[in-house]
């Protein structure tokens, strides 16, 4: 375990309402979090409470409609939309239920995206998707489409895809939703194994059983944290 | 009303007795029907498109049927064909034209022929309830109503013995002109009119709806020959126009060669014709008389035709593009019935029917189109192209409605159908991956019909600009005189009362001085043959001291009587010696203005002043020997993209007085202002003498651009509209992309993409399409211009401007297309990629 103790992520005072149809929707009343450098946290709660909401805001893909969020040192508020492009791409990898991979791009290609946004040369960004690829377990399919693999295979490309531009912190929403319980576990493996070698990794999940990877459940419920829970004796 | 007794026996076809494909196709029209109605946007823009591409094409095809396909009101017109004296080693053509002798022995000699007609024009003045009027006739041989295998509905045809010389006059009217005249009274047989101050008897009026050989002819008079105009004297003096029907089955090689047969045998028979024969390669050709006619028009109605066809397909490609779109967005329910047992064929039936109501109903539409549409065509000056007023919605043209309409349906419903239905149904009822393979077909597809959208646009772009360009040089071409301000009337002089050419004179030297007195006009003078009026007058001549050596022809060129204040009337500039001056009368030196071209032919780097030509024949009087004594600028006399090829000679018209001429005056103030003063004038001298065809030589110029102008602007409307259509494609295939993407732009968002990188990837997809379509556009191009080429003045098909303007302009229509999909693109939440279905 590689934790130290400067803060990653801080939110403070967090909301977020929804207007739709003239209808408010409290979505997130007052979220207070802190995560450090390298923690594993699980965020869980049940459906409708928020948790993906929470999740998008760490991830630059929404706005608080209030509150403090300060990334890595860096307030997020005011930054300009290729600014928070530019953090997510780099500081941000982003685990989908779905896979989300892309069906017309090759598992390597599918990889490379990130990188590829990031204006990186060509021969490091071979490396760094080989790299990522071989983590993942999945080299040797590197020249296949999405729709050649499996439901747990796609998930590790994924995977792959969220770390080969070793962000700051991996964001997994629900991310063996769509799996069975054997392709779950080893998802959960890889996500294990990965913040052994130091990444910071939030996932959102109802799964009790998948929470006691982590280091620190948060239970969210009707927007607010209900509870922090440590887990005395993750399996580690 | 009266109905047959018989009652037909009729009985109730049971449902289980009903053949069942015709049922199976009565519930899908039903439902076919249904789903237009329940999506009324999609129906409208698509009926809407659908209606306007086909209606203009049953409009041009209506103008192509008019003047190209549809037969003449007579039987056998499609077996009619000129027969014209040729002289091939003069150059040029002269269709149509024959002399009496000529006429007479092809007649005879020509087993191919089942009928043979000659006719010449003959406008007359007509004296009516005391006010002169102009009317145009025909002179024909009494073979006519047989040639056209017509008789008159009242009365009868002529007698041979009526075409004798001395014979007394007769006439047959036609329909129109009878109704004006007589009311269409059936006792009018018998009764006479007073034509040129001779009386003729009317002997038959020719049925409705009849007309040869073109609207224009109010009447005919027998064509008598004069024992002088049938001698082999006349045998080069052709100016009359001889017309045969073949016999069925005779090809036009076949009666050539029995006319070149018959010419062999005036050549041995008259030893003088010889050396004519050799100098000029003399004879006869023969000609389809329909195809003759329309010869000038018919290469650019064709284009025309193909334009607005590329037009149609363009339009067709967007509504297979939204029936796409339709069937995609339906791909479940078809996943679904095909899951309950529907077959593939089922599937595509109920689409194709679907379509095929669809193009129906555009093309019932379209007929409406293109019955309002008429009106403008004809504005647009389609009327005044050979055969243009026949231009009606007409059987064929509701059948190629008709025809449009079920093949277009058929193979862009047929797209869709067979696209959508493709791929099995546990594919399309998975989600996500297995959607996005349907929808990159259906994008491929789309995208080809994009390709060839551009593709089609720019060669129609690319033509239209040629057009466009090609008139604008010949409107910059200058015809060597000044149309500004000149107002033109002619008159002819009636034998019965100016018998002697000291009479034609005196009345139009004390014509042309009262014009010239008019308040307001700055030259008055009149010519035998106006610039862009219709006729052309040419004969042959010697030079003096000039051999054209054996074997060769004797000079020959454009003839014109034109009086004193002629050349400045017109502003032709003098180059060189005198203009033609009032003193230069009868009794006077004969003298002779010719232009540069002549000039420079004959005397190049010479003084041509004091030279002297001569003309034979009877044209002339005193010994025929004329002295030069000036020069002036070659004018155009007939189309302004056509090559000044001949010399043109000016005779005074006070020493060649001739019975038919062109005033024209040049006025200080608005021409058009000074109709009544001239008419004035003219009634001064003589009261009971019409003038008529007065018009300013700016509209007579501009009647010459017709041919240019007409198809121009309708091939230019075509291309603006398939421009609109080709970026609504480009726009429909970019969107539907869009929205088949979007959950894969809400991921790639959430991987860090900017907008400008979202941007580039449906602008970069635009691009590729646009770019595709350019390049196969530009050889679809290049391989027409050969064809092209021939409609063209002034410009090649590699003109720069065109070549760089019409894609650029193509691109930039394009490209705004695609940006509209591609902001949307940019809008799409990066949220949705985590959202799940
Ligand atoms: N774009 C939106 N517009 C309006 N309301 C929204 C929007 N996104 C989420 N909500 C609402 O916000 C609340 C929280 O939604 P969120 O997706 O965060 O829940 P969740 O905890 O992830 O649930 P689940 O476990 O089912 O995924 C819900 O009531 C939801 O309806
Ligand atoms: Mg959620």
């Amino acid at each position: 375990m590689t934790t130290d103790n400067s803060s990653l992520i801080k939110l403070e005072s967090v909301t977020k309402v929804f207007l739709t149809d003239e209808v408010e929707t409290h979505a997130l009343s007052g979220i207070h979090m802190d995560i450090r450098k390298g923690e594993f946290v699980s965020i869980a709660g049940p459906s409708g409470c928020g948790k993906s909401t929470l999740l998008s805001i760490l991830g630059l893909l929404d706005t608080p409609t209030d509150g403090t969020y300060v990334l890595n040192g860096r307030p997020v508020q005011g930054l300009t939309l290729p600014e928070r492009a530019r953090i997510r791409n780099r500081e941000i990898g982003f685990i989908f239920q779905s896979f989300n991979l892309i069906g017309d791009l090759t598992v390597y290609e599918n990889v490379e995206l990130p990188l590829t946004y990031r204006g990186m040369p060509s021969n490091e960004r071979k490396q760094r998707v080989t790299e990522a690829l071989e983590k993942v377990g999945m080299g040797h399919r590197a020249k296949h489409l999405p729709s050649q693999l499996s439901g747990g295979q796609q998930q590790r490309v994924a995977v792959a895809r969220a770390l080969a531009g070793s962000p700051a912190v991996l964001l997994a929403d629900e991310p063996t939703g769509n799996l069975d319980s054997k392709n779950g576990d080893a998802v959960m493996e890889l996500l294990h194994s990965l913040h052994k070698t130091g990444s910071t990794i939030v996932m959102v999940t109802h799964d009790a059983r998948f929470a006691r990877h982590s280091e620190r459940t948060i239970h969210v419920f009707d927007g607010r944290v209900v509870e922090e829970q440590v887990e005395s004796d993750p399996t580690r | 009303m009266q109905f047959s007794r018989r009652e037909l026996p009729r009985r109730r076809l049971s449902e289980s007795t009903q053949p069942r494909p015709l049922h199976a196709l009565f519930s899908d029209l039903k439902f076919a029907l249904r789903s237009l109605v329940k999506s009324p946007a999609f129906t409208l823009v698509a009926v809407a498109t659908l209606a306007l591409c086909i209606g203009a094409n049953s409009a041009i095809f209506s103008v192509v049927n008019a003047i190209l396909l549809k037969p003449y009101p007579w039987p056998g017109s499609e077996r009619l064909v000129y027969v014209s004296d040729v002289f091939p080693k003069l150059g040029g053509s002269n269709v149509g034209n024959t002399s009496i002798p000529d006429y007479i022995d092809l007649r005879a000699g020509v087993p191919s022929f089942a009928e043979t007609v000659l006719i010449s024009g003959f406008s007359a003045n007509l004296s009516f309830d005391g006010n002169p009027e102009r009317v145009y006739g025909i002179t024909a041989t009494p073979s006519l109503f047989s040639l056209l295998q017509t008789q008159p509905a009242l009365g009868r045809g002529f007698t041979d013995a009526e075409a004798e010389p001395g014979a007394a006059r007769t006439v047959v009217l036609n329909d129109a002109f009878w109704k004006a005249r007589f009311a269409g009274d059936r006792a009018v047989i018998g009764k006479t009119l007073r034509l040129n101050g001779e009386l003729y008897t009317i002997v038959g009026v020719m049925p409705e709806g009849f007309y040869f050989p073109s609207l224009r002819a109010q009447f005919y008079v027998p064509y008598a020959f004069t024992p002088e105009q049938k001698s082999d004297e006349q045998r080069y003096n052709q100016f009359s126009t001889a017309l045969a029907r073949l016999k069925p089955g005779v090809t036009l090689a076949t009666a050539q060669r029995e006319i070149d047969a018959v010419h062999r045998g005036i050549r041995e028979r008259l030893p003088s014709a010889r050396e004519e024969y050799e100098a000029t390669g003399f004879g006869s050709a023969v000609a389809g008389y329909l195809e003759t006619n329309v010869e000038d028009v018919r290469a650019m109605l064709w284009l025309l035709q193909a334009g607005v066809a590329a037009a149609l397909l363009i339009g067709c490609a967007n509504v297979a593009n939204l029936l796409l779109a339709r069937a995609s967005a339906r791909s479940r329910e078809f996943a679904i019935r095909s899951a309950l047992g529907a077959g593939r064929g089922r599937l595509i039936r109920q689409l194709l029917v679907e379509s095929l109501v669809l193009f129906l109903l555009g093309g019932a539409l379209g007929l409406l189109v293109a019955s309002w549409s008429l009106g403008a065509v004809n504005a647009l000056g389609v009327g005044n192209l050979p055969r243009g007023f026949g231009v009606s919605l007409d059987a064929r043209v509701f059948a190629f409605t008709l025809l449009s309409a079920l093949g277009t349906g058929l193979a862009f419903g047929a797209l869709p159908a067979f696209s959508s239905t493709r791929g099995n149904a546990a594919e399309a009822l998975k989600s996500a991956g297995a959607r996005a393979t349907a929808g990159r077909r259906q994008l491929w597809l789309r995208g080809a019909l994009a390709v060839t959208q551009v593709a089609l646009s720019l060669m129609l772009l690319a033509t239209s600009g040629l057009l466009l360009r090609s008139f604008q040089r010949v409107q910059e071409v200058s015809p060597g005189f000044s149309t500004d301000h000149a107002l033109t009337a002619a008159l002819s002089l009636p034998a019965s009362r100016y018998p002697t050419p000291e009479k034609r004179a005196a009345f139009a030297a004390q014509l042309t001085e009262r014009l010239a007195a008019i308040p307001g006009v700055t030259a008055a003078g009149l010519t035998s043959a106006l610039p862009f009026a219709g006729g052309n007058p040419q004969g042959g001549y010697q030079i003096e001291g000039y051999d054209p050596g054996p074997g060769k022809p004797n000079p020959n060129g454009m003839i014109r009587q034109v009086s004193a204040g002629y050349f400045k009337a017109l502003g032709i500039p003098l180059l060189r010696g005198r203009l033609i001056e009032p003193a230069d009368t009868l009794g006077r030196e004969n003298v002779v203005v010719i232009d540069r071209y002549l000039a420079e032919r004959y005397w190049p780097g010479q003084d041509p002043i004091g030279k002297h030509v001569s003309r034979g024949g009877g044209a002339t009087q005193g010994n025929g020997k004329w002295t030069i004594v000036g020069v002036v600028g070659t004018i155009k006399h007939w189309e302004l993209d056509q090559e000044v090829k001949k010399e043109t000679l000016y005779f005074p018209y006070q020493q060649t007085p001739n019975a038919g001429f062109t005033v024209v005056v040049k006025t200080a103030t608005e021409p058009a202002a000074l109709i009544a003063a001239i008419r004035d004038a003219v009634r001064a001298v003589d009261p009971d003498q019409p003038i008529f065809d007065i018009k300013t030589m700016e509209a007579r110029l501009d009647e010459s651009l017709q041919r240019r102008r007409a198809p121009m602007l309708l091939l230019t409307i075509f291309a603006g509209v398939a421009l609109v259509l080709a970026s609504l494609g480009i726009y429909g295939v970019l969107a539907f992309s869009v929205a088949q993407r979007t959950s894969e732009f809400g991921i790639r968002m959430a991987l860090g993409a900017d907008r400008r990188s979202i941007l580039q990837l449906i602008v970069g997809q635009g691009v590729r399409l646009v770019g595709l379509g350019l390049v196969l556009g530009l050889g679809g191009y290049f391989a027409l211009s050969s064809f092209i080429k021939t409609l063209l003045f002034g410009v090649a098909p590699t003109d720069p401007t065109t070549l760089i303007g019409a894609p650029l302009l193509l691109a930039l229509v394009a490209l705004a297309a695609c940006l509209l999909p591609a902001r949307r693109a940019t809008k799409v939440d990066p949220m949705v990629a985590l959202r799940t279905e």
